[in-house]
């Protein structure tokens, strides 16, 4: 299976340079772009546009800017664990204002990790190695 | 009705009272009923037609209450609307910084071969610029924050607190010699995060404008003026002339160049507003070369 990373990102600019971050860690994964809130939603349980799509296949993470139109981050985030084929997918948060409050309801969301906007090489290296570790814990491979 | 009893009354104690003089006036009142009774109407009618005392007073306060609720209308939405204000500087303006930020470093990157050492030059100009537009932003988010974020008060050591800054003032220039005396026993009711930035804002700017001279000397202390203690930090550095003293707390108002000391220019605009907060008042005396004090009260 792919391993696929949902990067649901609104801001074309940060998309862009985040896009970039990911080539200069050498992150060479397929990278699923979706726009705002209900777009990610539609992605991740085959809806919409996406209606073709193999639902069982998850991404193996989902990097999620905050502030989105129409359905925002954490309400997206809510919808994955409140559903059993996403509960258990990898979160990292993007955030350009690390908001203590919003950080904290990101991990009582069970989230892996929150980064800070301008995202650069040395905060994605840890990320992998987080998310390394934990699909190992999961799944014993991937 | 009213004046048929006052009649009744007046012929009872007239019986009474025949024989004194009273007695003869209510004689002559009561065989002069007629006109006894059409002016007692008079009397009542007056008295009906004329607002009393406490109507005047509970009109006046309904109008009042009326133009104070439409006062405090006015001030939430000039509230919500400084709120939108704030979320805006603080987040709207920040992905289109970031961008400019990005791409200039991007392109700083990928061209680094085919640019001249003016055109890197540029773009480390662009960046420097972003960066201190982001700088300057995060200032305005913390006025914005020290203006509408409720105080938390509590017993605060600000003598122990002006020691903690000024240790990690040194720990980040290791090498400068700066003499740092904070009386004992400087105690208050404050709102510790706020009190910790405006102190950090005091502190620092004397740690910053003494470092042209060889040795420094910073003092954080009290003194009694008027029946109220007032608290100080004096600094032996660069001081400020004293004709620009106006200009001092206003904000992004500076009085030396970005070249001489850097700065956005709201540190002071932030202290003040946090030590009014607290109900108290700041000033500050100084000349230039020979150092400054700021003073301030705190309620």
């Amino acid at each position: 299976m792919e391993k696929i990373i949902l990067l649901v990102e609104d801001d074309p600019g940060d998309v862009e340079l985040t896009k970039r971050a990911l080539k200069r860690a050498s992150i060479t994964n397929k990278v699923v772009l979706a726009g705002d809130g209900s777009e990610a939603l539609d992605y991740l349980f085959a809806a919409g546009k996406y209606a073709g799509r193999n639902a069982e296949e998850t991404p193996y993470v989902v990097m999620l800017d905050l502030k989105l139109p129409k359905i925002d981050g954490l309400e997206v985030l809510r919808r994955m664990r409140a559903d059993e084929r996403t509960k258990s997918v990898p979160v990292v948060i993007l955030t350009a204002h690390a908001n203590g409050q919003t950080i904290s309801n990101g991990y009582s969301l069970g989230i892996v990790s929150y980064l800070k906007k301008p995202i650069d090489t040395e905060q994605l290296s840890e990320i992998v190695r987080q998310l390394e570790k934990h699909w190992m814990a999961v799944t014993g491979k991937r | 009705m009213a004046s048929i009893i006052m009649l009744n009354v007046f012929i009872r104690l007239a019986g009474l009272l025949e024989r004194t003089e009273t007695g003869v006036i209510l004689n002559t009142l009561a065989g002069r009923a007629d006109l006894v009774s059409a002016m007692l109407w008079l009397l009542f009618l007056r008295l009906l037609s004329m607002p009393g005392p406490d109507e005047k007073i509970i009109k006046q306060s309904e109008e009042l209450q009326k133009a104070l609720d439409k006062k405090t209308a006015e001030l939430a939405k000039a509230n919500g609307e400084m709120e939108s204000l704030g979320y805006s500087i603080t987040h709207d303006l920040r992905a289109p910084l970031r961008a400019i930020d990005g791409f200039s470093a991007a392109l700083l990157e990928d061209c680094a071969g085919k640019l001249d050492k003016e055109e890197k030059g540029n773009l480390e100009m662009v960046r420097a610029s972003a960066s201190r537009m982001t700088s300057i932003m995060d200032s305005l988010a913390v006025f914005f924050r020290v203006t509408r974020s409720a105080l938390k008060k509590e017993n605060v050591d600000l003598g122990a607190m002006a020691e903690r800054i000024i240790g990690g003032l040194r720990d980040a220039q290791p090498g400068r010699p700066v003499e740092f005396l904070a009386e004992k026993g400087l105690e208050a009711s404050v709102d510790r995060d706020m009190l910790r930035l405006a102190l950090e804002n005091l502190l620092g700017n004397s740690w910053k404008f003494t470092r042209g001279h060889a040795a420094a000397r910073i003092e954080f202390g009290s003194a009694e003026k008027d029946g109220r203690k007032v608290y100080f930090i004096r600094d032996d550095g660069a001081g400020f002339d004293m004709n620009y003293k106006a200009k001092l707390f206003a904000p992004f108002q500076r009085l030396h160049s970005t070249r001489e000391f850097e700065g956005a220019g709201l540190g002071l605009a932030i202290t003040r507003r946090i030590i009014e907060r607290h109900d108290g008042s700041i000033w500050a005396e100084g000349e230039a070369e020979k150092g400054a004090t700021f003073y301030f009260t705190l309620g």
